[in-house]
C-alpha cells in the first residue's frame, strides 16, 4: 500500500512535466497523455525496485523508447515545412500562425535531433546524462543539438525569441 | 559558462509551445492502473484471443487470421483497422473512389515508397461520397501495404471527379489527401477533414465545411471557430472586433457533416458526446491525427480579378499564408492586383534578403486593390520576385503585371 501511495504521488507531482516533454516529441497533447500513461504502466508494476534510484529518469527512458518505436513505424510521408510570416504591428492573428509554424518547424526535425534539443533544453539533461539515456556518445549529443539549433535558426523558427530578448537580456 | 542565445532562444520556444497544456485528467492514476490490469489480462488470455479471432466472420477484407469479430451490426475489420462502420452511400460511384486511391498511391511514390508496396494494399472504407450540399467528394480510408498501415482521408471538389477526370495524371491531381500511420482506435479518436464549397451566396465566400468521423456509439460533435471580424462600436469608436461561434452537430453512427460558415481560424473539435459524457480528453482541431497541415482549413479562392486597360498580365498567384512568386523575364512598371479576404492583411515584399525592398500592404475585404510600385522589373535581374506575408488563415488572388 505504501509502494502505491508513492506511486500515486509520484504521478501527482511529475506527471504534468512528463506530459510536456511528451507534447515536445509528439507535438499532440492527446498523443502526450497517451505516451506518458504507456510509461507510468511500464513503471507501476516495478515501483519498489526503482522508487529509490531515479524513477523519473526510468520513465523519460521509457517514454523515449515508446516514441522511438511509434517513429520507427511511420512513413515520414509528411515533411512539415514552415516559413515564418511576419509579425505587423497590432495584428494579433500572426501568433497563432507563428505557433503553428514553429510547432511544424520542431516536428520537423529529425528525430534523433529533435529527442536531443528536448532532452537538452527542456528536460535540462547534461550532455552526459543524455548521451547514457540515448546510448550514444557525448560528441554525437553535441552535433546533433547544433545541427538541431542550426535548423531551427535557419528557418527563422528562433527569430522571434531572440528578439525579444535583444532589450532585456 | 556564459549562456548563448540560441539556447535561451530555444528554451523560450519550448516554455511557449507547452503554455497551452490542458489541466491533469483527475483519475490519471486509476487509468494507469487500469491499463496495468488490462496488459496483464491481455498476456494470460492471448491463446483465447487468437482462437477467438480465428473464429470471426470476416466481411469484405479477406479471410485472414486476426479480424475482429462484427458486433452489434459491426463489420469485421482487420486487429489493427479502426472498427468503424463504412458510411459510403453511393452517391459516388465506386470508380472515382477508386481513383481517390490511385492519387495515394501516387503520391507514396513521390514520397520515397514504391508503386509495389501500395499496388496490392488492401483497402478499407469509411467514407466516400458527396458532402457540402453535392459540391465536395470526401474520401476516408485504411489501406494495408507493404509499407505499413496507413489511414488516408482527404477531399475533391465534385466537378472535379465526377465527370470521368482521372484521380491522378502526371502533376496535379483533383484530391487533397493527407496520409498518415494508421492510429490506434482509442477513446475520443476522430478524424476531421476541413473543405470549403463551391457556390457562395452574393457577396460571401464559399462556405467552408468539416467532416467529423468517429466512433460509431459518439452521438453529437461540439465544434468552435473564429469568425470573420466585424465593426463593434465602443467608447473609442468603431473597432474591428473578431466573432466567435459554436455548434453542436448530430452524427449518424459517429459521422457528421457541417457547414461552419465564414472562418477566420481553425475549427475546434470541443465535445464528442457519447450519452451525456464527453469522451474527448481535450478540444483539438479538426485534422487528420499526425497531420499538421490537415487543421489548416483549406480556404476557398476569392473571385477572378480582371486588370485595367494597359496593365499587361505576367502571373496570377493564390493561395493561403505566406508565398510568393518569381518574375524573372519580364520588363516594365510592376503593378499588382489583389483581392483577398480573411483575419490578416496582406505585406508585399520586391526581391530577396537584403535586397528585399517593401510593396505595401493590401487590405483583406474581398474586393479588388490596385498597388501601384515604384519597381521597374528588368528581365535579367534574378532577384526578381514578390513575396507575400499573411496569416494562413487569409485566402489571396494576386495578379501581378506591368504597366507603361
Amino acid at each position: 500500500m505504501a509502494a502505491s501511495q508513492g506511486f500515486e504521488d509520484f504521478v501527482s507531482a511529475r506527471g504534468q512535466a512528463l506530459q510536456r516533454f511528451g507534447y515536445l516529441l509528439t507535438s499532440d497533447w492527446a498523443l502526450a497523455e497517451d505516451l506518458v500513461q504507456t510509461a507510468f504502466a511500464r513503471a507501476y508494476p516495478r515501483w519498489s525496485r526503482i522508487e529509490s534510484d531515479a524513477p523519473e529518469a526510468y520513465v523519460r527512458k521509457v517514454m523515449v523508447n515508446t516514441w522511438s518505436s511509434w517513429w520507427r513505424r511511420r512513413w515520414r510521408g509528411e515533411v512539415p515545412a514552415a516559413s515564418l510570416p511576419d509579425v505587423a504591428a497590432g495584428d494579433p492573428y500572426p501568433e497563432v500562425d507563428r505557433r503553428h509554424a514553429v510547432k511544424s518547424a520542431l516536428a520537423g526535425l529529425p528525430h534523433r535531433q529533435r529527442l536531443v534539443l528536448v532532452l537538452r533544453y527542456h528536460e535540462d539533461l547534461s550532455e552526459q546524462q543524455v548521451a547514457a539515456l540515448l546510448g550514444i556518445s557525448v560528441g554525437t549529443v553535441k552535433s546533433q543539438a547544433a545541427k538541431a539549433l542550426a535548423k531551427l535558426r535557419s528557418g527563422g523558427a528562433l527569430d522571434g525569441y531572440r528578439s525579444s530578448l535583444a532589450g532585456g537580456a | 559558462m556564459g549562456v548563448v542565445p540560441d539556447e535561451v532562444a530555444v528554451r523560450q520556444l519550448f516554455d511557449q509551445l507547452t503554455a497551452g497544456q490542458p489541466d491533469a485528467p483527475p483519475d490519471r492514476h486509476s487509468r494507469i492502473r487500469r491499463r496495468v490490469r488490462r496488459h496483464r489480462l491481455a498476456r494470460v488470455a492471448g491463446t483465447l484471443a487468437v482462437a477467438a479471432a480465428a473464429a470471426a466472420v470476416a466481411v469484405g477484407v479477406g479471410t485472414s487470421v486476426g479480424t475482429v469479430p462484427p458486433a452489434t451490426g459491426h463489420r469485421a475489420v482487420p486487429a489493427w483497422a479502426l472498427p468503424w462502420p463504412d458510411h459510403r452511400d453511393g452517391s459516388v460511384p465506386q470508380r472515382v473512389l477508386d481513383g481517390a486511391v490511385t492519387a495515394w498511391r501516387h503520391e507514396a511514390a513521390l514520397n520515397g515508397i514504391p508503386r509495389s508496396a501500395t499496388s496490392k494494399a488492401k483497402v478499407i472504407w469509411y467514407a466516400g461520397q458527396k458532402v457540402a450540399n453535392g459540391e465536395v467528394v470526401v474520401v476516408i480510408f485504411e489501406a494495408d501495404s507493404g509499407a505499413g498501415r496507413r489511414l488516408v482521408a482527404g477531399w475533391a471538389t465534385a466537378s472535379e471527379v465526377l465527370d470521368g477526370q482521372p484521380g491522378w495524371k502526371p502533376g496535379s491531381s483533383p484530391w487533397v489527401l493527407y496520409d498518415v500511420a494508421a492510429p490506434k482506435p482509442g477513446r475520443g479518436l476522430f478524424v476531421g477533414l476541413n473543405m470549403h464549397g463551391t457556390s457562395a451566396q452574393p457577396g460571401r465566400n464559399p462556405d467552408n465545411w468539416i467532416v467529423v468521423l468517429a466512433a460509431p456509439d459518439v452521438e453529437r460533435v461540439g465544434w468552435a471557430v473564429v469568425g470573420p471580424a466585424g465593426a463593434k462600436t465602443t467608447s473609442q469608436g468603431t473597432v474591428s472586433s473578431p466573432s466567435a461561434r459554436a455548434g453542436m452537430s448530430l452524427a449518424v453512427r459517429g459521422l457528421v457533416v457541417a457547414d461552419v460558415g465564414q472562418i477566420a481560424g481553425a475549427v475546434q473539435i470541443t465535445k464528442l458526446d457519447v450519452g451525456r459524457r464527453n469522451v474527448l480528453p481535450y478540444p483539438s482541431d479538426v485534422g487528420v491525427p499526425g497531420s499538421a497541415d490537415s487543421q489548416v482549413p483549406q480556404l476557398a479562392r476569392p473571385a477572378q480579378i480582371h486588370g485595367p486597360r494597359g496593365f499587361r498580365w505576367a502571373s496570377e498567384l493564390t493561395g493561403q499564408g505566406t508565398s510568393g512568386t518569381g518574375l524573372g523575364g519580364r520588363r516594365g512598371h510592376l503593378a499588382i492586383l489583389g483581392r483577398c479576404y480573411g483575419p490578416s492583411r496582406l505585406r508585399l515584399m520586391f526581391g530577396t534578403g537584403a535586397q528585399e525592398l517593401r510593396l505595401g500592404t493590401i487590405r483583406c475585404d474581398n474586393a479588388v486593390h490596385e498597388l501601384t510600385t515604384q519597381v521597374r522589373l528588368q528581365p535579367n535581374d534574378p532577384h526578381a520576385g514578390v513575396t507575400i506575408y499573411t496569416s494562413m488563415f487569409t485566402s489571396y488572388r494576386l495578379v501581378i503585371g506591368t504597366i507603361k
